[in-house]
């Protein structure tokens, strides 16, 4: 089990219902052994107060102008409580996928969330959503549910990811 | 060693114009340059260069080294010369495979691991290894199992270009390779400045991130190559 996978699972049992998008997320779908670095995004249906992640070991302290949460093992993470790249919340609870890592569970942002918020999140500073869009369309490509991704994607990002998924896909 | 390719000015001032997408087709380069048979002489320079990769349907990807300054652009090209010419390796299409290839072959590695023993920022998948004699190497892995193909992790790379400053040419492959290497590039930079006498040009945005993420305050477990 990889470093990632492990810390994925204790913040699960450490803070209750989270779903992780970005990082996690791109790796459950890609293979643990792709490259990431090691900050976390997730998903929470309530935002729990400074108090209440304290308890729970996590520290909050401003680092360069910015309140950074970390996990009490150092990792980085950002909390999104009411939309990830305009997706509403809910919807990213009601799309999550779960996914097994040895006898525990993580819930992951679904396959069409995440190429809907990578295309949203591309520009010139952000150099590795364009390869992870890319490779989630190389890998995982033939996977999309339209269906679905028609529900959450407007129609020139439709036509974005079913002519990059065309170019791509294995 | 002179490399045989030049930057076509023109060309990359064609390439800094197109507008950020995943793939692109060369219908996109003539809404640029006007028409069509104009759009496909520069797609061919653009390929020349090694700035973009050709995918299926006529669709290409576009590096984003495209849009660093020329005089950076010019110092990337014996690093996109050698990315173009790489040959991918696989065995057991696992970690393995590295440990074994390191194992059975000297050379310079780049890129991936050696960016993550340089700056732990991120997680290493592939090994580039800039080897002396491509052919001698191919027949070493041969010999051992392994089989060439587009899936693998472990890449020979002939070695072009200067290589007396080893950080320098290991950030400049990080530009030339593009998407996260890029961010090792920045990490590289911030790390190293002292190192770099060719710097590339990052958005501000991508500096403070890449700068937050690694001062991350843990215990990083040792990956080698």
């Amino acid at each position: 089990m990889n470093p990632l996978q492990r810390e994925a699972i204790a913040i699960t049992k450490e803070l209750g219902d989270i779903v992780f998008v970005f990082a996690v997320a791109v790796l459950s779908y890609l293979g643990w052994r792709y490259r990431s670095t090691r900050d976390l995004d997730i998903a929470m249906a309530s935002k729990l107060t400074k108090d209440q992640l304290e308890q729970r070991g996590y520290t909050i302290f401003p680092e360069r102008g910015k309140e950074v949460i970390r996990s009490p093992r150092g990792y980085k993470i950002d909390i999104y409580t009411n939309d990830v790249s305009d997706i509403p919340i809910e919807i990213v609870f009601n799309t999550a996928r779960e996914v097994l890592i040895g006898n525990d569970t993580i819930k992951v942002a679904s396959l069409e969330l995440l190429l809907v918020a990578k295309l949203r999140a591309m520009r010139p500073s952000r150099p590795q959503d364009r390869e992870d869009f890319n490779k989630l369309c190389e890998r995982n490509g033939k996977s999309i549910d339209w269906k679905a991704l028609n529900e959450i994607a407007k129609e020139i990002e439709v036509f974005r990811i079913r002519e990059s998924v065309m170019a791509l896909a294995l | 060693m002179d490399i045989g390719t030049h930057v076509d000015m023109h060309a990359m001032m064609i390439a800094q114009q197109l507008p950020q997408k995943p793939v692109y087709r060369v219908k996109d380069i003539a809404s640029v340059t006007g028409s069509l048979p104009t759009a496909y002489r520069k797609f061919w320079k653009f390929e020349e260069m090694g700035i973009v990769e050709r995918v299926k349907r006529g669709y290409f990807t576009l590096k984003e080294c495209a849009m660093q300054p020329i005089p950076v652009i010019k110092h990337l090209m014996p690093s996109l010369k050698a990315l173009k010419e790489g040959r991918t390796f696989g065995k057991y299409y696992s970690e393995t495979d590295v440990r074994i290839a390191s194992q059975l072959l000297d050379g310079f590695v780049t890129l991936d691991y050696k960016a993550y023993e340089l700056t732990r920022l991120q997680t290493p998948a592939t090994l580039y290894l800039y080897v002396n004699s491509v052919d001698n190497a191919v027949k070493v892995l041969k010999e051992n199992g392994f089989y060439e193909g587009t899936k693998g992790q472990v890449v020979l790379l002939p070695r072009y270009g200067d290589f007396t400053n080893a950080i320098q040419r290991m950030y400049l492959d990080c530009i030339a390779k593009g998407g996260r290497s890029i961010l090792d590039a920045v990490a590289i930079e911030i790390l190293y400045s002292d190192e770099l006498s060719i710097k590339g040009r990052f958005p501000v945005d991508l500096i403070e991130k890449v700068r937050e993420d690694l001062s991350l305050d843990i215990v990083n477990e040792p990956i080698t190559a």
